[in-house]
C-alpha cells in the first residue's frame, strides 16, 4: 500500500510553525511529534489536564496507603502522560517511582513527595501552554 | 481494516484515535479503556480485523485478553516496556509499537499490517486447495492434504510428516502457515502445525497424532479449542 494513502499529520502547511513551546518542555519531542500540527498538540495538552490531575490524586492516595500494586500501576500510566506534553524529565522520575514500587523500596514515599512538588510546578506550565495554544489557534 | 483500540490510558487512546481518523486503511470501530469490556465486544462482534492492544492494564492485561479471544484478528502490541516483547512473540502478533507512538511509527506499522491483512485475504480465497507440492530429489512431489499428519520445525528445516512417510523441506513454519491456506491446518506451537483431521485426542497442553505427542502452547490453546467441535 503506497504511503500516499495515509494523510500524515506533520505537513508543514497545517499550521504555522511560529509557535515556540515553553523552554522547560522537551522541544525535540514536541516538535518531532506534533510538527506544525498545533491542533493535535492542543488536544493532547487538554486531555492531559483532564486526566493527569485525577490520576495523580489516585497516586497520592496509593502512596499514602502504601498500596504498592496501585502505586506501580498508576506511576506506569502517568509516566506516559508526561511524555505527551514534553515533561520528559518528570516521565523519567515517574518511571523511577514505578521501579521503586516494583522493588518494594521503603523510601518511595519520600522520593514521591519530591516528584509531586516538581509536578505541581510543571502543571502550571502546562496550563499556560494549553491557553497559549488555544489563543494561537483562535 | 476494521480496527479497535484497547488502552487504559486515555491520552494514548486520544492520539491513536486521531491517527486512525487520518489513515484511510483504518476503519476505527471502537476504543476501550477496560480490557474486559473489549474482550466481550470482540467475542460478540467477531468482525474485527485489527487491534491495537496495550499490555499493562489493570484487571486483565493484554496477553490475558489474547488468551481468551475466540476470534483471530491481527494484533499490534503497544507498550512502553520492551520486556513483554518476548512473551508477546509467542502470540504471533503482527507488530509492536513502543510508546509514545508518533504518527510516523503508526503509519509504518499500518502499512506493514495491511500487507499481512492482504496476504490473509488471499489465503482465505485459496482455501479450496487440497494438496501441496514438496521439493525433494530434484522433483516436486504431490502430497494430498489428507495424507499430512503434521509439520515440525527443526532449525532451518521443516519436517512434513505424512501417513506415507517423511519429507524434509527448507523454510520457516510461519511462511508455510501462510502458504498452507486451509482451515484444517492449525499452528498449535511455535514448532508445530497439525492437521486437525488427524488428531486422536487432546489432553491438557498436548495432543496426540499417531504416536506423536505434540505440545500446545499457551498462546495457541484457545485457537485449538475453538477449532474443534466439543459436544
Amino acid at each position: 500500500m503506497p504511503i500516499t494513502d495515509i494523510e500524515t499529520l506533520d505537513h508543514s502547511d497545517l499550521n504555522d510553525a511560529a509557535f515556540l513551546f515553553h523552554p522547560t518542555l522537551d522541544q525535540a519531542f514536541l516538535n518531532s511529534n506534533y510538527g506544525a500540527n498545533l491542533g493535535f498538540a492542543k488536544k493532547m495538552f487538554s486531555v492531559f489536564l483532564v486526566s493527569t490531575p485525577k490520576d495523580i490524586e489516585s497516586l497520592n492516595a496509593a502512596v499514602e496507603a502504601n498500596d504498592i500494586p496501585n502505586i506501580q500501576a498508576l506511576a506506569h500510566k502517568i509516566k506516559n502522560n508526561f511524555t505527551w506534553v514534553g515533561l520528559t524529565q518528570l516521565g523519567l522520575l515517574m518511571k523511577e517511582v514505578e521501579n521503586m514500587a516494583k522493588q518494594n523500596e521503603v523510601c518511595i514515599s519520600k522520593f514521591y513527595i519530591e516528584v509531586l512538588e516538581l509536578y505541581q510546578k510543571q502543571l502550571l506550565v502546562i496550563e499556560k501552554e494549553t491557553q497559549r495554544l488555544t489563543d494561537h489557534l483562535s | 481494516m476494521r480496527t479497535i483500540l484497547i488502552d487504559d490510558n486515555n491520552m494514548e487512546i486520544a492520539a491513536l484515535e486521531l491517527y486512525c481518523q487520518k489513515t484511510k486503511m483504518i476503519q476505527h470501530r471502537a476504543s476501550f479503556q477496560d480490557s474486559s469490556m473489549a474482550l466481550d465486544y470482540l467475542n460478540k462482534e467477531q468482525a474485527i480485523d485489527l487491534i491495537f492492544l496495550d499490555i499493562e492494564m489493570p484487571d486483565m492485561n493484554g496477553l490475558e485478553l489474547l488468551d481468551q479471544l475466540t476470534c483471530a484478528p491481527l494484533v499490534v502490541i503497544t507498550t512502553s516496556n520492551k520486556e513483554y516483547a518476548f512473551e508477546a512473540f509467542e502470540y504471533e502478533v503482527a507488530s509492536f509499537l513502543k510508546k509514545p507512538i508518533s504518527i510516523r511509527k503508526f503509519q509504518r506499522t499500518v502499512e506493514k499490517v495491511h500487507h499481512l491483512y492482504n496476504q490473509r485475504n488471499k489465503v482465505a480465497l485459496s482455501s479450496m486447495a487440497s494438496e501441496l507440492y514438496v521439493r525433494a530429489d530434484g522433483k516436486l512431489i504431490r502430497v494430498p492434504y489428507d495424507d499430512v499428519l503434521y509439520f515440525e520445525n527443526v532449525g532451518d528445516y521443516i519436517k512434513v510428516i505424512t501417513t506415507k512417510g517423511l519429507h524434509i523441506i527448507n523454510g520457516a513454519l510461519k511462511s508455510l502457515a501462510e502458504k498452507l491456506s486451509h482451515p484444517r491446518f492449525l499452528k498449535v506451537h511455535r514448532s508445530y502445525i497439525v492437521n486437525l483431521d488427524k488428531i486422536i485426542d487432546i489432553e491438557d497442553n498436548s495432543l496426540l497424532i499417531g504416536k506423536k505427542v505434540i505440545p500446545i502452547s499457551r498462546a495457541h490453546k484457545s485457537l485449538v479449542i475453538n477449532s474443534i467441535n466439543i459436544v
